[in-house]
């Protein structure tokens, strides 16, 4: 079996970020690593935040650093990763790339714990850049720029320490000063020798300067103080003239400020109220802003609290005072950016990110705590407390979904629409949620307007060439035609010299400005100035068909005459040429007139008889047939489309564009062709099954660029995006005609009609594979599973919560809080400060989706049993668990011997669990409920009691299969419990999965991978009797079949297993069991043992896997859903040649396009184990944004066309998506 | 998910069979293996020799693990949803066991 591994939404959560200026002009951009993904992204006019550019790099990226040399216009970027390399990007904005300017060699490749990645620092001046590692070594490279003011590096100078950790690095703004870096670093050589213990109490945090001898080129250890040891993160504080220079060294509690010649100055981080005093507050993301005449930091905690620090500092640059006022409370982010524009983009570590807009800095002048006001008393530092309120300094502007973390996810068709949903449990504590994802693009509903019959089709037009805007919408009824005029208002017009009582064929602007509308009987053209020229039909004949652009009109009569119009210069429509068709015409289409031509060259033509037809038009071979295609089925519609399908370039403007021509067969299929710009011919021809209607086909515009609508038994948009063509659903009904629509309010939008209603929409979020319904839940969610109800089906949800309150004592807390802070702040309004008005009061103060549940002991479990109709999004049952127990393992049960009792859900749940100091728990429970009110509720059965957590549930055979710890037990429905029929206790660790097929068994380890186990009903045992030859640490598993299972192990692979055949042959013919049960293993191992038939690293810690195919018809392929939010598919392939074509494909690339930062692509898929057979599709996918000489290079090796390859890539990217 | 997934905390270094480069060993320096050895423990920090002690050995799997911890940002997520802590919080505990991974030393005198 070969797979074809291709990431279907890249992971969606953020590592670390850094803004600057990358394209060089004023606009700020935002740089994030998603892990294995680099994005650039950038706010737009309407603070939207926009992916410019996404790479998917092939490694790992643990930091990001902006650096600019003095005097430069343009931000480099400086990425730290898991290659062993140091990498400098520069972002081209003619060709919308990363373009890696160096990369400099310095260790081996992999997380490790000496080789530097992990920290980046760069000098304020941008002068030298240090990259160090969680331990020993950091590296300095200084920057400068040769003769042609091109970007150099130095070789590295080394600044190592043996046996130091390292916990934060930064650069010190020191002017032009040489440049210094500084870092906190932890001894541990000493504590390693001591067996009493003391040296390690003892050991003490340092903060270590070292500086850049930019003269004598070498690094020194410059001044070394010990500092807090709590110490965990350095903010680099402005000097050279803009401040006093030195550093904010952010410690559990405290915020020291920092420097040479300097004497400390410390100020107590403020705490919650609630927060059990016993837990520290750590600040885990800062940053920072500076303009000419100030500068403040934004520090936010682990409990999301942004508190913005100031420095009071004299002449001499003394800092005489730190305070810490509190700003604003956000969910917990990885990285903030303060923009210069005001914005402020919060990288949240779960859930979604979002961009804020600055309504304030804060800047009264009480603060909660400052270094002045330091109370120290005998048991160390008095603390200060405040109440979070609700947001003042920012309000939110744009949102970014995120997924991170996926939890868990199913694929079904529970809602009977074309294609699966996939149903992902994803975020964490009170920013969970449920997320139903569809593949395609979110539709934003605009206006609907019921219309006075049922419309055929609409238009729109605009009055002049030159407007911006539409001027009319036109809408044709079966026997009428309605125009709208667009302004303020949309409203009828009569005005508008458009015959009213007919339908219309097609309405479209001619020349500058004049309009036309082709009627069954004619053609009217409207001059601008109110003449009206008419055209009419000879004879009986009435016009079927039209194609038209702005200079040339098509029409084709009944019995298939056509004729063709022209515009003259006096801008008068003269009738060229005529030509008799063989038959009558299905369709036509006149690609718009190229720019600075006359005349469009290509006519297609449609026939009932199942071909396309290509006819000039130009005056030499007027109305000639170019070339012709036969098709499966006759067409439906045809459009012609300039597309530019390569990349280089902002969107490919690099390539010569190519004309596709696009025609929706009856059948619902779609074809696209690309015609030959000189000859006609057609060539390279891309079907795609589209729905079960014959697609109708319309020109639209999206982001200024020619794009096709296709309406289906869906709609479909097909649009480039980053360099592809994605041809991707529409989330949105069945529409029966379009047109682009472009107004004051929209400016590029969709106006269409579905039955009697008229529909304006804009399409947003392009490029995104799903689009997302988000119901959201109340605590993390663990696990779900599907019950099937006579109509439609529920969800039911296992949440639960470490160290959280709950919901009643959270509601008690809260109103508790409220009431004395809303005291004092009823007594600060009087002074001041009207706005918090009554408005607002009813409203919950404190969303727990911003705010976070209060902390409590982390022994202290919440947890509840939710049912969940996902139609309505309706939660129809809530059960919250007592007594500190939390549920971790569901399944559904039809009980053999007790038929009346129906299907029942088991829950198991644990009691009083903790991890640290050793983990433990009081046993734990198998709940046992039944469904009421039409499976709509649970109602509690019975509670059995047993000696460990069941972290594993499955039906087997009309009985319950458990996992307990290291215990697999059968159990059987009794009265008041369930009872014990049968176990074996010989499994490793703890059993975290069980599937079954038949009598055979398979059960996941935590540690040790799958174990197959085979049930033998007469002597009521269970045996082991094949498992792995290599431990795995197991997150996610699937059944794939009798023999073979899939699983995703801790360290981001997955892999598939398979049972030998004449092993698994063996066990089943095995008549007297005697084999089976005396046959031992060598070194505790089962007897036999299974082959690894797959293997693939993610990267990403993959927490679920489905079987399921995404398309209508289509093959099924394994899904999976990772922590970082991301969701990717393994297709099998059907032939070999396309193994053949795409590891020869993935081969060359491998060659000819190195990943971006320097981790080898082979290496990186091979992480922990060596891949096996799985041809890595996110790598072929590349090639489109490969140099044209390139892409022709690999072509020409594969005896192939650059378009072949394209042709094959996406056929396989729709046989999944 | 089930948390303990998460909080054993497994041996991450027997997964470093990953690709060595800059080091890669040239056939005409097999012959003396032994000057390589002195050099790659200079330069490595944790490279085995012959009279390394249980406690020793199991000190660096530790630091190797947290740093590969630290590192892999999916896998820190992935604890931080188990312990319901900040990332940040994650990897900071993390940092800070580095200095004693396995609690104190033994006793020298006593061990001989």
């Amino acid at each position: 079996m070969f797979l074809y591994s291709l990431s279907l939404q890249r992971a969606t959560g953020i590592v670390c970020a850094t803004y600057g200026n990358f394209t060089g002009g004023k606009a700020q951009e935002i740089v994030v690593s998603r892990g294995k993904v680099l994005d650039l992204l950038r706010p737009d006019d309407n603070g939207k935040l926009q992916t410019l550019l996404s790479v998917e790099i092939f490694g790992a990226i643990l930091s990001l650093a902006q650096f600019r040399l003095t005097g430069s216009q343009k931000d480099y970027i400086v990425v730290g990763s898991d290659s062993g390399r140091i990498v400098i990007l520069e972002y081209n904005k003619e060709k919308n790339v990363f373009e890696k300017i160096h990369q400099e060699t310095f260790g081996k490749s992999g997380c490790r714990r000496i080789v530097p990645g992990q920290y980046l620092a760069v000098d304020p001046k941008g002068r030298a850049v240090m990259i160090g590692a969680c331990e020993k070594q950091k590296l300095v490279y200084v920057l400068n720029r040769d003769n042609a003011a091109r970007l150099t590096i130095s070789s590295p100078l080394e600044a190592h320490k043996s046996h130091t950790i390292v916990y934060s690095i930064t650069g010190v703004d020191c002017g032009f000063d040489n440049p210094i870096f500084a870092a906190i670093e932890l001894d541990y050589a000493e504590a390693d020798q001591d067996s009493t213990g003391v040296a390690a109490n003892e050991a003490q945090k340092h903060l270590t300067f070292y500086e850049l001898d930019l003269g004598l080129n070498h690094v020194v250890r410059k001044w070394t103080e010990p500092i807090d040891n709590g110490a965990n993160m350095l903010v680099t504080v402005p000097g050279g003239g803009d401040g006093p220079s030195g550093v904010l060294v952010c410690a559990e509690n405290f915020v020291i400020y920092k420097n040479q010649n300097q004497p400390d100055v410390r100020a107590v981080i403020p705490r919650r109220q609630d927060l059990p005093p016993d837990r520290g507050v750590l600040i885990v993301s800062a940053a920072t802003h500076k303009q000419k005449s100030l500068f403040f930091f934004l520090l936010q905690t682990e409990y999301g609290d942004i508190f913005k620090v100031t420095l009071d500092y004299d002449k001499d640059d003394q800092v005489t005072e730190l305070k810490i006022k509190y700003f604003d409370t956000i969910p917990v982010t990885s990285a903030m950016c303060v923009l210069k524009s005001g914005f402020l983009f919060a990288a949240s570590e779960f859930g979604n990110h979002s961009l804020y807009q600055f309504q304030g800095i804060g800047d009264e002048p009480e603060v909660e705590s400052s270094s002045a006001t330091l109370m120290e008393t005998d048991e160390g530092f008095q603390p200060v407390f405040f109440q979070p309120r609700k947001l003042k300094n920012l309000v939110q502007i744009d949102e970014i979904e995120s997924l991170m973390p996926i939890m868990d996810m199913k694929v079904a068709n529970l809602f009977e629409e074309e294609t699966p949903q996939i149903f992902s449990l994803c975020g964490r504590g009170p920013r969970s949620s449920l997320r139903i994802l569809r593949p395609g693009l979110a539709v934003t509903e605009m206006a609907v307007t019921q219309l006075p019959g049922v419309p055929s089709a609409v238009w729109t037009v605009k009055k002049n060439a030159n407007d911006e805007f539409d001027a009319y919408i036109v809408v044709s009824f079966v026997n009428a035609t309605l125009v709208l005029s667009i302004g303020e208002t949309v409203e009828e017009v009569s005005d508008s010299g458009f015959l009213d009582t007919t339908p219309s064929l097609a309405v479209s602007l001619l020349g500058e400005d004049s309009l036309m509308q082709v009627h069954p009987n004619g053609i009217r053209h409207i001059r601008a100035d109110g003449r009206i020229n008419e055209w009419k039909t000879p004879g009986k004949k009435s016009i079927v068909k039209v194609g038209c652009n702005r200079m040339q009109v098509v029409i084709a009569l009944s019995g298939g005459e056509l004729i063709y119009f022209e515009m003259d210069v006096s801008g008068q429509l003269m009738e060229v040429e005529k030509r008799e068709m063989s038959g009558d015409v299905a369709c036509l289409d006149i690609a718009p007139v190229p720019e600075g031509r006359q005349r469009s060259r290509f006519l297609a033509v449609g026939s009932y008889d199942s071909t396309i037809r290509i006819l000039s038009l130009d005056p030499d071979d007027c109305m000639q047939i170019l070339s012709v295609q036969a098709v499966s089925s006759p067409p439906e519609s045809l459009l012609l489309l300039e597309v530019q399908a390569s990349s280089g370039g902002e969107d490919g403007a690099d390539h010569p564009a190519s004309v596709f021509l696009n025609a929706g067969l009856q059948n619902g299929v779609l074809l696209r062709t690309e015609v030959d710009m000189v000859t006609g011919q057609l060539s390279d021809t891309r079907t795609r099954f589209l729905g079960l209607r014959a697609p109708k086909l319309f020109s639209a515009l999206v982001r200024g660029r020619c794009a096709m609508l296709c309406l289906s038994s869906r709609p479909w948009l097909g649009y480039i995006h980053q360099g592809h063509f994605l041809l991707t659903p529409l989330s949105y009904e069945t529409l029966e005609y379009a047109a682009s629509f472009s107004s004051d309010q929209c400016a590029e939008g969709v106006v269409a009609v579905a039955k009697d209603a008229l529909r304006v929409f804009t399409i947003e979020r392009l490029g995104e594979t799903f689009n997302q319904t988000v119901v959201p839940l109340r605590y993390t969610p663990r696990k779900f599973i599907l019950h099937p109800r006579p109509q439609g089906h529920s969800l039911v949800i296992l949440e639960s919560d470490q160290g959280a309150f709950t919901a009643e004592e959270r509601d008690a807390n809260k109103k508790e809080a409220v009431e004395a802070a809303g005291g004092e702040e009823n007594g600060k309004m009087d002074t001041g400060d009207q706005e918090n008005g009554d408005g607002e009061e009813n409203q919950d103060p404190l969303p727990d989706e911003q705010y976070g549940y209060p902390k409590a002991n982390s022994n202290k479990w919440v947890s509840c049993i939710r049912v969940l109709d996902p139609k309505d999004a309706t939660t129809s049952c809530l059960l919250e668990l007592q007594e500190n127990e939390a549920a971790f393992s569901v399944c559904m049960v039809n009980f053999h011997d007790n038929k009346e009792l129906g299907t029942v859900v088991a829950v198991g749940t644990a009691k009083d669990l903790q991890f640290t100091p050793k983990k433990q728990s009081n046993g734990g429970f198998i709940h046992v409920y039944r469904f009421v009110d039409s499976g709509r509720a649970l109602e509690l059965v019975h509670k059995t009691p047993v000696d460990g957590v069941p972290t594993a549930l499955c039906q087997f055979q009309g009985r319950l299969l458990v996992g307990v710890g290291q215990v697999l037990r059968i159990y059987d429905l009794g009265k008041r419990k369930l009872l014990r029929k049968c176990e074996n206790k010989n499994f490793p660790n703890t059993i975290i999965a069980i599937h079954t097929y038949g009598d055979r068994i398979y059960v996941g380890d935590i540690q040790e991978s799958f174990h197959y186990v085979k049930y033998r009903r007469d002597e009521n045992q269970l045996y082991t009797f094949a498992d792995d030859s290599c431990p795995r640490w197991l997150t996610a598993s699937l059944h794939i079949d009798f023999d073979t299972m899939a699983g995703a192990d801790k360290f981001g692979n997955i892999y598939f297993m398979r049972l030998p055949q004449d092993v698994s042959e063996e066990i089943e013919d095995d008549p007297t069991g005697g084999k089976i049960k005396w046959e031992q293993g060598r070194l505790n191992g089962a007897p036999n043992k299974v082959d690894e038939i797959i293997q693939f690293h993610v990267g990403e810690v993959v927490t679920s896997l489905q079987k399921a195919s995404l398309i209508p018809g289509g093959g099924e392929s394994v899904l999976y859903g990772t922590v970082m939010g991301s969701v990717g598919a393994l297709l099998p392939f059907t032939s070999r040649e396309d193994v053949d074509f795409f590891s020869h494909l993935e081969m060359h690339l491998r060659q000819e396009n190195p990943p971006l930062c320097g981790r080898d692509h082979m290496t990186f898929r091979s992480a922990y184990f060596p891949v096996k057979d799985v041809i890595d599709g996110d790598l072929c996918e590349q090639y489109p944004t490969l140099t044209s000489e390139l892409q022709r290079k690999i072509a020409d090796e594969l005896d192939r066309t650059p378009g072949e390859i394209l042709k094959k890539l996406e056929d396989i990217r729709n046989r999944i998506i | 998910m089930y948390p303990d997934e998460a909080t054993t905390r497994g041996v991450a270094s027997r997964v470093y069979l990953d690709n060595v480069c800059g080091t890669s060993v040239a056939a005409s320096d097999r012959f003396n293996i032994n000057s390589q050895l002195e050099h790659l423990q200079a330069k490595y920090v944790g490279t085995g020799h012959a009279d390394v002690n249980r406690f020793e050995w199991a000190v660096n799997i530790q630091r190797d693990s947290y740093a590969s911890y630290v590192g892999h940002y999916p896998i820190l997520a992935y604890f931080a949803i188990a312990e319901n802590e900040s990332i940040g919080r994650e990897r900071y505990n993390f940092m800070q066991k580095m200095l004693l991974p396995c609690g104190k030393p033994p006793d020298r005198d006593q061990e001989d």
